[in-house]
């Protein structure tokens, strides 16, 4: 193995929404920049999230409403974070779309 | 407005058409409604439930990676046909999942039942 | 009371005997209607005519749609098992019946 230093200069392409055009760029350093842009300065309470809810979607490949992402949220992380009030503090005005966008999974498109 | 009995039936084996995701779709839109929603495998579509599919080169849907977060969404009523695994010498522990079994006359019967039926 | 839909060949697709199969087991009022390529089904060859013996042993109606034949130049005499329809007594029966279920 060379010795090599990878350091994070890479331009990355955003869709129309602000997310990521290829899914595969994501990784936690990417995820950081995609939360400053929101105006989010990650703390280990939003990683929670982020990776329960990358677990989720590598898992079922499916993109959770939001009423079953406090479900799934409820499940596995206990009842006290698992409403919707806690996702709002975290991720504030559009909590889905917010954290699907920094998490580098698709747009969710359905309206429930 | 009172839910209404949904039942989908999926018949046909997976990556041959985009009906079984389609399926899948129909079901995610009436679980968001708060519907009551019956899944039932039928005849090839049992072939959906197998654990070892490898979808990622086919860029399509590979079903039974929801199946078991299906819970989430207040589906609890999966089954299959009884006698379609036994036709396929399928195995329960080949499935992503163990799934209840109606027979014909219990497909029938849910057929009956239902408000509206999602045949594929 | 149900008016299970078919419109595949019964040659290229298993929607008819997954049909009847349920019809079968257990006993209803249900009728059958098919339509599009489902109407070969009436042309008189080995393969139909079991699936025939099974629609008379079911002793319930199984309508045929008349302008589907008549594009496919089929004959319009068709046995037993089979009541002729056009587009106006198909949608009556979608009327008559509670529910139309489709066997893609």
């Amino acid at each position: 193995m060379p010795n090599t230093l990878v350091t994070e200069a890479k331009e990355l392409e955003l869709d129309n929404y602000g997310y990521l055009q290829l899914l595969s760029d994501w990784n936690h350093g990417v995820a950081e920049a995609l939360a400053l842009k929101e105006g989010i300065s990650l703390t280990s309470a939003h990683w929670e999230l982020i990776n329960l809810l990358r677990e989720f979607y590598q898992q079922s490949e499916l993109i959770p409403s939001t009423r079953v992402l406090v479900k799934l949220i409820a499940k596995e992380l206990g009842a006290e974070k698992g409403k919707s009030i806690y996702l709002m503090s975290l991720f504030p005005e559009t909590p889905l779309k917010t954290i699907c966008k920094i998490s580098g999974l698709p747009r969710p498109t359905n309206c429930v | 407005m009172n839910p209404k009995n949904i039942l989908i039936i999926i018949r046909q084996a997976p990556y041959s058409s985009t009906l079984p995701a389609a399926a899948l779709d129909i079901l995610l839109t009436a679980a968001a409604f708060e519907q009551n929603i019956t899944l039932l495998f039928m005849g090839d579509g049992v072939l959906h439930l197998l654990s070892e599919q490898n979808a990622t080169s086919s860029g399509m849907r590979n079903i039974s990676k929801a199946l078991p977060s299906l819970e989430l969404y207040e589906v609890k009523k999966i089954f299959l046909e009884e006698s379609a695994l036994h036709k396929r010498k399928i195995e329960n522990e080949e499935l992503v999942m163990p799934l209840a079994t109606l027979s014909l006359p219990e497909i029938a019967e849910v057929t009956e039942k239902a408000d509206q039926v999602f045949n594929f | 009371m149900i008016l299970h839909l078919i419109n595949k060949s019964p040659a290229k697709s298993s929607a008819l005997e997954d049909c009847i199969a349920v019809l079968q087991a257990k006993k209803s009022t249900s009728a059958m209607m098919l339509i599009e390529d489902a109407v070969y089904l009436t042309v008189s060859q080995a393969g139909n005519e079991a699936l025939h013996e099974k629609i008379r042993t079911l002793a319930l109606p199984c309508y045929i749609l008349k302008e589907d034949l008549t594009i496919r130049g089929l004959s319009l005499d068709l046995a037993d098992c089979f009541s002729l329809v056009d587009y106006a007594g198909f949608v009556q029966l979608s009327l008559d019946y509670d529910k139309v279920q489709n066997w893609s």
